[in-house]
């Protein structure tokens, strides 16, 4: 029996051991900002362990000091400080992902854009993104959506700035949000920065190294006490932006209820003076009388594998790794061969590797991001599927004179459609159409002259011309007949002829394409007075 | 033999145990080879904030820069409406202190204010209006934020209007 013991109380010693360290990490009110399920946990194990390296092939490499230096990626972020305020959602972690992604659309497509972070808000149906989350579940949403979207579509601009995570849902719904336009995304996926486990000089070069590709970074950490945030919160709001924060106070700290993590973005650094090192961090916390754009730095010189009291590391370093899809590049350029009638109508098309067709809108109004609005389409017309610029151009007729159109062009690939800048032109004038018409009140000496002008939609002046020769010698004053395009009577009265004449006369009109002459036609002046006639027949008789 | 036949059965019994054991311990504990990964946890997440009620004060009211307001196709013209905040009280968070700071109003969607909210909710430079200053006690959202009682910040009308 003696020995049964023995062997069962040493049989427990390990048992009881391993359940200890096990519980360890698990107090139950040590995580008051979370309490994932066991399942969510572990697809968080599988995110981090599954992502790839940033920096293929360098994960582990002995560590070699990298060159001194700066860089900012800020030029490739479209964003306004002020504005850029999470609020009191806890969604800290889609604004330094969104960063990441919105840098990167403009570092592959030129595109400088704001990317919105209500859609996410909106639409992410795993959980509220207020209520906190992880750059996999940013990277998991946006390879579901396969787009992301500009702030200024409609409704996508930031508006639960004044939600909690215990509204448990977005102010906006996802349905109400445009998407259109929208950037088409092929993929996306999370890439961890090594910076656990290796020395520091080598985090520092595997983190400057992912900002030298222009790629952003996203960094979370973590802080365990009410102290801790307390300071943090004290540095963001009553210090500049040229002050250092440094994580390592926090080493080795209890993470108690009070903890909590918190995501930005890092979008440079400077190590050029060796004693004043730092990481650019762009945070969602608007800004303060200190800070004007919204930064705060972090010191370089930094225990990067930084740990709490249950030795869970404090900081984080990842970033994505997005292939945006290329939507075609249109450009709209000047109209050509123009005519009152027709004209041709010019662009380029860059289909970006993707099978493209091209058409033009066009018409005598404009509204942008309408596309009936033009009036008219012109068929579609084939693009190829290269890399480089295609002229594009369609012949277009049936147009009215003298009229301004607006045009653009619009190319569609698989990935989405792309409207070009709009640009005007105007048809030519031509000259009126006159018809010279009837005399009419025919007296001794004077006359009504009639006739039709049109105008042909630019502003006519007219007049007759008179005499008793095809020389005519005699012009009436000009007459307006506007600038319609259907026939507009004219008529002058005319005096001071001499009786008994036959007189030759036409109309001409003028606009600023030329001069239109009617048909020369006659007309006799009466001979005599009403007695006259009288005496004639007296004398006959 | 018998003796020898029950020490190999405990030595099993125990390898079973530790075997049995260090699973689940692999399971609780959420840690794994190499990189440990802080997965009890993740940023951001639930805030919470004190609020101390006060008086807000404009100090000015600017039309913005049109280029700021007018990207996106969001025409209307904004303004920049800075104000101080006295608390009705002394803030008790370090973080909070608001004496001798301006701050901007923004609507909740984050823009500047048109004249015609301004108009309807009589914001000009001198007024004072009711405001609750809310200070975050938990979490990592932004610490200050400001509440006014008689100004609808998510009134969107005149962006409506203009979209229409």
């Amino acid at each position: 029996m003696g020995r049964k013991t023995l062997w069962l109380v040493l049989s427990l010693i390990p048992v009881l051991f391993s359940a200890s360290w096990a519980w360890s990490g698990e107090g139950s009110d040590d995580y008051a900002i979370m309490h994932p399920d066991n399942k969510t946990r572990m697809k968080w194990i599988r995110a981090y362990e599954n992502a790839p390296g940033a920096l293929p092939g360098e994960r582990v490499k002995p560590g070699v000091p990298s060159p001194r230096g700066s860089i900012s990626l800020l030029s490739h972020l479209d964003y306004i400080p002020s504005a850029r305020s999470q609020g009191s959602c806890g969604n800290c972690w889609v604004w330094a992902g969104t960063g990441v992604m919105a840098i990167a659309l403009n570092v592959q497509d030129g595109i400088h854009d704001r990317l919105s972070i209500q859609y996410m808000n909106s639409c992410y149906d795993t959980d509220y993104a207020c209520c906190g989350g992880w750059l996999s579940d940013l990277a998991d949403f946006y390879s579901d959506r396969g787009q992301a979207v500009p702030w200024s579509n409609t409704n996508a601009s930031w508006q639960d700035g004044g939600k909690l995570c215990s509204d448990g849902e977005s102010g906006v719904a996802c349905e109400d949000i445009s998407t259109s336009p929208r950037y088409p995304i092929e993929s996306i996926e999370t890439q961890t920065i090594m910076t656990h486990g290796v020395d520091q000089a080598q985090a520092i070069a595997n983190i400057k190294g992912v900002l030298g590709q222009n790629k952003a970074v996203w960094f979370a950490f973590f802080m365990g006490t009410a102290d801790n945030w307390t300071d943090f919160r004290v540095f963001w709001d009553n210090q500049g932006e040229d002050v250092l924060w440094n994580f390592d106070s926090t080493c080795g700290e209890p993470y108690t209820s009070e903890g909590g993590g918190h995501a930005v973005l890092c979008v440079g650094y400077n190590d050029e003076d060796p004693d004043n090192s730092y990481w650019t961090m762009l945070n969602s916390w608007g800004t303060t009388a200190g800070r004007t754009y919204g930064f705060f730095r972090v010191d370089m010189d930094i225990n990067y594998d930084c740990a709490d009291a249950n030795g869970e590391y404090n900081l984080y370093w990842q970033t994505l790794g997005v292939d945006y899809g290329t939507v075609p590049a249109a450009t709209t350029e000047a109209a050509s061969s123009i005519t009152s009638s027709s004209a041709t109508l010019n662009g380029t098309v860059n289909p970006g590797m993707e099978s493209t067709t091209y058409h033009f809108e066009y018409g005598t109004t404009t509204a942008y991001g309408s596309t009936t609005a033009y009036g008219s389409t012109t068929a579609g017309m084939d693009a190829g599927s290269g890399t480089g610029d295609v002229a594009a151009s369609v012949d277009i007729a049936g147009l009215s004179v003298c009229t301004t159109y607006h045009y653009r062009i619009v190319a569609t690939n698989i990935e989405g459609t792309t409207c070009g800048n709009g640009q005007t032109f105007t048809t030519l004038a031509i000259p009126p159409t006159v018809t010279t018409g009837a005399a009419a009140s025919l007296g001794l000496n004077t006359v009504t002259l009639g006739g039709t002008v049109n105008p042909n939609h630019s502003s006519t002046n007219y007049c007759f011309e008179y005499g008793t020769t095809t020389a005519y010698g005699s012009t009436t004053a000009g007459m307006d007949a506007g600038s319609g395009t259907g026939d507009v009577a004219a008529s002058i009265d005319i005096a001071g002829l001499s009786a008994c004449t036959v007189y030759h006369y036409r109309v001409m009109a003028t606009n600023t394409a030329g001069t239109a002459m009617g048909n020369d036609k006659t007309f006799s002046t009466d001979c005599a007075e009403g007695g006259g006639g009288c005496f004639i027949f007296i004398l006959r008789r | 033999m018998c003796k020898r036949s029950n020490h190999f059965k405990y030595i099993f019994l125990l390898f079973l145990i530790v075997l049995f054991n260090q699973g689940c311990t692999d399971v609780i504990s959420g840690t794994d080879r190499g990189e440990k990964m802080r997965t009890q946890r993740i940023v951001g997440g639930p805030c919470e904030y004190k609020s101390y009620r006060g008086i807000a004060t404009i100090t000015s009211v600017r039309e913005t820069k049109e280029g700021s307001e007018s990207r996106g196709g969001h025409p209307y013209q904004g303004h920049e409406v800075r104000f101080f905040f006295f608390p009705d009280e002394k803030v008790k968070e370090s973080y909070g202190n608001v004496e001798g700071k301006e701050y901007t109003l923004k609507l909740t969607n984050s823009r500047n204010p048109g004249a015609k909210f301004l108009k309807k909710y009589g914001i000009e430079a001198g007024r004072n209006f009711e405001c609750y200053l809310k200070v975050i006690t938990r979490g990592t959202c932004t610490p200050v934020l400001f509440d006014f009682s008689t100004i609808d910040l998510g009134d969107y009308f005149e962006f409506k209007e203009i979209r229409k």
